[in-house]
């Protein structure tokens, strides 16, 4: 039974360990064999790898470090707030649906915005289309990143100033665009209506 | 394809990673074992600011307990490892600073331990710690010649040249099981010969 505790301490240093992680590591927490073993397999590693010689000390400071922590506040994380550690790419996949929810956003704002009727609509109108799935997209982006109470906070009115910014830049835009194409497809509408009036020709 | 040498594989990753989860949500435990983990590689960084054996000690504990304290804003961005030396380079720095004496201008290269200069910055080792660091590595040497060859072999192609055990597994033509059996006894044996040098026996405690 041992042998094989000790053989799984063996493939979790390598990180071969197949299986859930919890029970070697439950395992170690629970038996100072084990532990005194991870220690001694991980230096063996480092010896071996030469990341241990050519160093003047030999340090050992396990037993300083773990009374200086006991006397250190235990560091809890709010569940809803857990702790991210080398996001793994389905994390990445998150950040890109959420970029890919913004294009999809923008997509739609245009979309909607030229199958107006008539297409001459106030910019009002249209950014009130526009902003309804940006309001939910926003949030989305700061999925990846996890922090601190602060940095949630921090990152709520980034993303206000973001929305402030991005519908400011929405009605800019329609502004611009309403008036551009008024500029461009009013003549041609003129010509057209005029010559189509009965008589004219 | 061969993991990378340097053992910060995804999978070991997810080990730290795994660790540090626990610490998060309120473990320490789970940071004693970081500590014994990485505490000789930090040392090693320590030393190579500071020469003097009780500071490269007192240097490499407070980087450990910066990095306690720290684990709340630890996002995962970058492997454990990386954040850890970051802070135990800064300590370093900053003890020179606080002691008056200069820092190295240069950061320390995280793989070789060698400047961006290309220089080691504490060169002055002690001839006792010389005189240790070669028992050790004799030891090992001499411990290798005499395990059986497959055992070796296994060992040192994951600890030298990095491959899994998939790998090892279809070099030795063997099942990885036996990879992964080889590999445990040839670290036992040569565990049984260093631990009495190396001395990692641990004062109990209660967790």
């Amino acid at each position: 039974m041992k042998k094989t505790k000790l053989e799984e301490v063996s493939s979790l240093i390598d990180g071969e360990y197949t299986g859930d992680l919890q029970s070697p590591i439950d395992g170690l927490l629970k038996d100072a064999e084990l532990r005194t073993t991870w220690q001694s397999y991980h230096e063996l590693g480092d010896w071996m790898r030469g990341a241990a010689d050519e160093s003047p000390v030999r340090v050992n400071v396990v037993d300083r470090v773990r009374s200086a922590i006991d006397a250190e506040p235990i560091l809890l994380f709010p569940a809803s707030q857990s702790p991210v550690v080398a996001p793994p790419p389905q994390s990445r996949r998150w950040t890109q649906f959420a970029g890919m929810g913004i294009a999809a956003a923008v997509a739609s704002v245009t979309v909607l915005f030229f199958q107006q009727p008539g297409g001459l609509q106030g910019p009002e109108e249209g950014l009130a289309v526009a902003t309804a799935p940006m309001t939910s997209s926003v949030p989305a982006v700061s999925l990846a990143a996890v922090g601190s109470d602060t940095s949630i906070a921090d990152e709520q009115l980034a993303g206000e100033a973001f929305q402030r910014k991005f519908d400011a830049y929405l009605a800019s835009h329609a502004k611009q665009s309403v008036g551009h194409r008024a500029q461009e497809l009013l003549p041609y509408t003129t010509v057209v209506g005029y010559n189509a009036a009965p008589g004219t020709r | 394809m061969a993991k990378a040498a340097d053992p910060h594989t995804s999978s070991v990753t997810n080990i730290d990673g795994e660790l540090v989860r626990r610490v998060q949500q309120g473990d320490k435990a789970a940071f004693d074992l970081l500590v014994r983990k990485y505490q000789q590689r930090i040392g090693k960084l320590v030393s190579r600011f500071i020469s003097d054996r009780s500071e490269v000690e007192d240097v490499t504990q407070e980087a450990f307990i910066k990095a306690y304290r720290a684990l709340p804003n630890f996002r995962g961005d970058s492997a454990f490892y990386t954040w850890l030396y970051r802070i135990a380079t800064n300590t370093a720095k900053n003890y020179l600073v606080a002691a008056g004496r200069r820092p190295p201008r240069s950061d320390v290269d995280i793989t070789s331990g060698a400047t961006e200069q290309g220089f080691e910055l504490v060169s002055d080792n002690s001839p006792e710690g010389e005189m240790a660091s070669e028992e050790i590595r004799r030891t090992i040497h001499d411990a290798l010649e005499q395990m059986p060859e497959e055992l070796r072999m296994a060992l040192s192609m994951c600890e030298f040249d990095g491959l899994t055990y998939d790998e090892i597994a279809e070099v030795m033509d063997c099942p990885i099981g036996t990879v992964r059996s080889r590999i445990f006894r040839a670290r036992q044996s040569l565990d049984q010969k260093l631990r009495p040098i190396i001395s990692t026996t641990e004062i109990e405690e209660v967790v």
